[in-house]
C-alpha cells in the first residue's frame, strides 16, 4: 500500500491569539494524519507566538510584518506537501476535511483543485448587520470557489506562480482568477461544509481602496485587450 | 443629466477605454472608444442634448445619432451604471478621431468572468481592531 500524500496546511496569522489555538487544534484533529502545519506569523505583537510554540510539530516562521500575501507565500515556499490546504488563524476545519479532499483527488484523476462548502461564524456583536447581509449575498456567488476551503495540487503554484503580493487583501481570489484564466477546471466541489469561517470587522468595500481598485482595473484592462 | 451610480459602480476611463465594475454583482463592463468618450462626457455633467449637438458637429455624423445616443444611455441606465442627476451642465469636448474610428457607434460589453476577484470579501479579511491591513492602510494614506 502506497503512503498517503503529504498535505501542507498553511496558516498565516497576525495578532490572532484569540482564535489561533482553535485553528491549530482543528488541524491536528483531522483524521487524515500525513500533514505538516505551517504557521507564518506576520509580525504579531500579541500572544500568538507563545501559543504556537506550545505545539512542537508546527513549522513556525516569524517574519517582519508585510501583509497576508507575503505570509501566504512564505508558507508556500516552506511547504513540502504534494497538496496545499488552508486554515486561516481565525477559522477552523471540521475533522473530515482533509481526508475527504484527498479521497476526492484519488477518485478524480483530472482534479487539480477541489473546493468545499463553508459556514460563517458570527460571534462578534460589533459586526454590522448590513455587512452580514452583503456577505451572505456575495456568498451565493462565491460559495463554490472560496480558496480557504480548497485543497490544491502544489504543481498549480509552480505553473502559475504564488500569491500576488500587490494584493494586500483579495489575494486569494486573484489567485483563483489566475487559475481560471489559464484554463484550470475550478468546478471540482464537495457539497458539504468542512470549513468554519469567522466573520468580523467592517464592511469596507475593497474597490473603494485606491491601490486595490487601480490594480483591479489594470488586470481587467489587460484581460479585455486579449478578448 | 446623469452621473455614475456611485452606490455600486466603480468606473475608470483611461486611454479612451471605460471600465465599470458593479461591486455588488462582480459583473464588469467595458466600452469601445466612442462609447468611452461619450460616457466620460456624461460623467463630466454634460447633458444628453449637448452631447448630441457636439457629435453632430463632427463630419460624418449619422442622421440617427439621437437614437444611437439615447439607446446607449438607455443601456447604461438599464445596467444601473448611471443614474439621473441635477448637477450643472458642462460642455463636451470630443476627440473627433476616436469618434470617427468607431463610426459613431457606442458599445458597452458585459463580462462576468472575474466575479470571484471583484467580490473578494473584505469582512473576513479586514478587522477593525486586529486587522491584517496596516501595510495597506499606510499605502492608502500615502494616496491622500
Amino acid at each position: 500500500m502506497s503512503k498517503e500524500p503529504l498535505v501542507s496546511v498553511m496558516m498565516p496569522t497576525y495578532n490572532n491569539a484569540k482564535y489561533i489555538r482553535q485553528a491549530i487544534e482543528s488541524v491536528y484533529a483531522q483524521n487524515y494524519k500525513n500533514i505538516e502545519l505551517i504557521v507564518v506569523d506576520d509580525g504579531s505583537t500579541d500572544n500568538t507566538q507563545k501559543i504556537v510554540k506550545e505545539y512542537n510539530d508546527i513549522k513556525y516562521f516569524y517574519i517582519e510584518h508585510k501583509g497576508i500575501p507575503f505570509a501566504r507565500n512564505t508558507a508556500l515556499e516552506n511547504s513540502k506537501g504534494e497538496y496545499i490546504a488552508f486554515c486561516d488563524s481565525d477559522d477552523y476545519l471540521l475533522p473530515d476535511k482533509l481526508s475527504t479532499q484527498i479521497q476526492y483527488f484519488k477518485e478524480h484523476s483530472d482534479c487539480q483543485i477541489v473546493f468545499t462548502k463553508y459556514e460563517n461564524i458570527i460571534d462578534n456583536d460589533k459586526i454590522k448587520k448590513d455587512a452580514i447581509t452583503i456577505s451572505e449575498k456575495k456568498r451565493e456567488i462565491l460559495e463554490k470557489r472560496h480558496l480557504p476551503t480548497a485543497m490544491v495540487n502544489k504543481s498549480l503554484f509552480e505553473k502559475y506562480g504564488n500569491f500576488d503580493e500587490d494584493f494586500q487583501t483579495g489575494e486569494d481570489t486573484e489567485l483563483i482568477y489566475r487559475f481560471e484564466k489559464n484554463g484550470e477546471n475550478l468546478n471540482h466541489f464537495i457539497d458539504k461544509n468542512f470549513y468554519m469561517r469567522r466573520l468580523h470587522g467592517n464592511n469596507i468595500t475593497l474597490l473603494a481602496r485606491p491601490k486595490y481598485s487601480k490594480y483591479i482595473m489594470s488586470i481587467l484592462r489587460k484581460g479585455i485587450s486579449n478578448k | 443629466m446623469y452621473k455614475l451610480n456611485e452606490s455600486k459602480m466603480f468606473a475608470d476611463v483611461t486611454n479612451n477605454i471605460a471600465i465599470i465594475i458593479n461591486s455588488e454583482t462582480g459583473i464588469y463592463y467595458a466600452m469601445n472608444n466612442c462609447g468611452s468618450v461619450v460616457f466620460q462626457a456624461i460623467l463630466n455633467g454634460c447633458s444628453i442634448q449637448s452631447v448630441i449637438d457636439n457629435l453632430k458637429k463632427i463630419e460624418g455624423c449619422p442622421a440617427d445619432i439621437d437614437q444611437k445616443l439615447k439607446a446607449f444611455v438607455g443601456d447604461l441606465l438599464q445596467k444601473e451604471i448611471i443614474v439621473e442627476d441635477n448637477q450643472s451642465s458642462a460642455t463636451p469636448k470630443f476627440d473627433e478621431t476616436v469618434i470617427k474610428q468607431d463610426k459613431f457607434e457606442m458599445k458597452v460589453s458585459e463580462y462576468a468572468d472575474a466575479q470571484e476577484m471583484l467580490l473578494a470579501d473584505p469582512i473576513h479579511d479586514v478587522d477593525e481592531e486586529e486587522g491584517w491591513q496596516p501595510v495597506f492602510k499606510e499605502e492608502e494614506n500615502n494616496d491622500k
